[in-house]
C-alpha cells in the first residue's frame, strides 16, 4: 500500500500559527496575576514569549522546511535514486530521478512527512503561466508547474511570484516559464520511464506466472517477484 | 564629426569600434550552451565560449531550460578586422529572453567560430 500524500498537516498548521499565541497569552495573564507591579518577571512573561513568537514565525517554519529538505535529500540519495533535478519552490521541494522514474517531495505545512513516490502515479503535469488582463494590462504575477498525483491531488510549485504584475515578455515571466517547463519535462519523461519500467515488471511478473503454471514450481515464483520488486 | 562618429558607434555592435564604419557580416551560427535556466552566469573568458559551445542547427534542438548563444562574425572592410559578437539568450516558447552580448576579438575564438 503506498502512502497517502498529504500536502498540509493541519496539527502542524494550527500549532505554527496558534500555539506562539496560546503561549504568549498564558505569560500574559502570568504577568497580570503574579507581576502587576512590573520588575524581571514581567519582562519575562511578556516581552521574552512575544520576541520568541515572532522569532519562531519568520524564522522557525522555514528552518524546519530547509531541514527536512535535506533530510529529504539524504534519503532519496541512500534509497539509490540519483537527484537529476531539484527544484526549491516556496513551499515546496521536488526532487526527480529521472532515469528510475522517482520523485521526492516535501511540504513547508507538512514537513515532517517527505514523499518518495514512482511518478507513475502522476497523471499530468503542466504548466500555468498565471496570464490575465487584455492588451496593454496583459500579463502574470505568478508562474508555476503543477501535477497531479493520484488522480486527485494537486501540487502547484511555484516558478515565479510577485506582488505586481509583469508583462508576458519580461525576464521574470520568461524565465518563469523556462524553469517550469523544465520541470515539466523532466516529470514527463520520468513518468515516461516509471510506467515503462512499471510496465517490464508487470510483464516479468506475468511471463513468470505463465512458466510457473506449466513446469509448477512454486519457489521459482517467489524469487522472480524479488527480482522485480529489486 | 568623427566624435559623434564613435558616441554612434558605440550603440552600433556591427560598426568597426576603431575606424566606426559598418563591417559586414560574414558568418552567423546558433550554438547551444551548457547552462541552465536560474544558474545564468555572466563569463567574459572567449575560451569558455571555444571550450564550451555546441554547434546546433535550429533553435528547437536546444533543450528546454538550456541557454543559446547566437554568433556572428563581423569584418570591417576598411582596417581588416574581425570581431565575433556572441549573444547569450534563454529560448522560451517562441521568444527570447537576452541576457547579455559580448563583442571579441579574440583570434582563437574567431578561428573556432570560422571553422565551425
Amino acid at each position: 500500500m503506498e502512502p497517502k500524500i498529504q500536502k498540509t498537516n493541519i496539527l502542524y498548521a494550527l500549532g505554527y500559527i496558534f500555539a506562539p499565541i496560546i503561549i504568549c497569552a498564558l505569560c500574559y495573564s502570568l504577568c497580570y496575576l503574579c507581576f502587576r507591579d512590573g520588575g524581571v518577571g514581567a519582562v519575562l512573561t511578556t516581552l521574552v514569549p512575544s520576541i520568541l513568537a515572532i522569532l519562531w514565525w519568520t524564522f522557525g517554519g522555514s528552518f524546519i522546511f530547509k531541514q527536512k529538505t535535506k533530510e529529504l535529500e539524504k534519503r532519496f540519495e541512500s534509497e539509490g535514486y540519483r537527484r537529476n533535478q531539484t527544484f526549491y519552490g516556496r513551499g515546496k521541494t521536488v526532487t526527480l530521478d529521472v532515469e528510475k522514474g522517482m520523485m521526492g517531495v516535501v511540504f513547508f505545512w507538512n514537513p515532517f512527512e517527505s514523499y518518495i513516490l514512482p511518478t507513475s502515479r502522476i497523471s499530468r503535469a503542466w504548466v500555468d503561466d498565471g496570464r490575465g488582463g487584455v492588451g496593454f494590462m496583459e500579463g502574470s504575477s505568478r508562474v508555476s508547474f503543477l501535477f497531479t498525483i493520484d488522480q486527485n491531488i494537486d501540487v502547484r510549485v511555484d516558478t515565479f511570484t510577485s506582488n505586481q504584475r509583469f508583462r508576458m515578455d519580461d525576464k521574470h515571466i520568461l524565465t518563469g516559464i523556462s524553469k517550469a517547463d523544465l520541470m515539466v519535462k523532466n516529470i514527463e519523461e520520468a513518468r515516461k520511464n516509471s510506467n515503462k519500467s512499471g510496465k517490464s515488471a508487470s510483464s516479468q511478473k506475468s511471463a513468470d506466472k505463465t512458466t510457473d503454471k506449466s513446469s509448477d514450481k512454486s519457489s521459482s515464483a517467489d524469487k522472480a517477484s524479488e527480482k522485480s520488486d529489486k | 564629426m568623427s566624435f559623434f562618429r564613435k558616441v554612434k558607434a558605440i550603440f552600433h555592435d556591427d560598426w568597426c569600434q576603431s575606424c566606426t564604419s559598418p563591417m559586414n557580416l560574414t558568418k552567423k551560427q546558433l550554438y547551444a550552451l551548457p547552462m541552465m535556466v536560474g544558474h545564468y552566469e555572466s563569463i567574459d573568458d572567449p575560451n569558455y565560449y571555444v571550450q564550451n559551445l555546441i554547434k546546433v542547427q535550429k533553435k528547437s534542438d536546444i533543450p528546454t531550460g538550456c541557454y543559446a548563444c547566437g554568433t556572428y562574425l563581423y569584418h570591417c572592410p576598411k582596417c581588416n578586422k574581425t570581431v565575433a559578437k556572441l549573444t547569450i539568450f534563454l529560448p522560451v516558447r517562441d521568444q527570447e529572453q537576452i541576457e547579455e552580448s559580448h563583442l571579441m576579438d579574440n583570434t582563437e575564438l574567431i578561428n573556432f567560430l570560422k571553422n565551425a
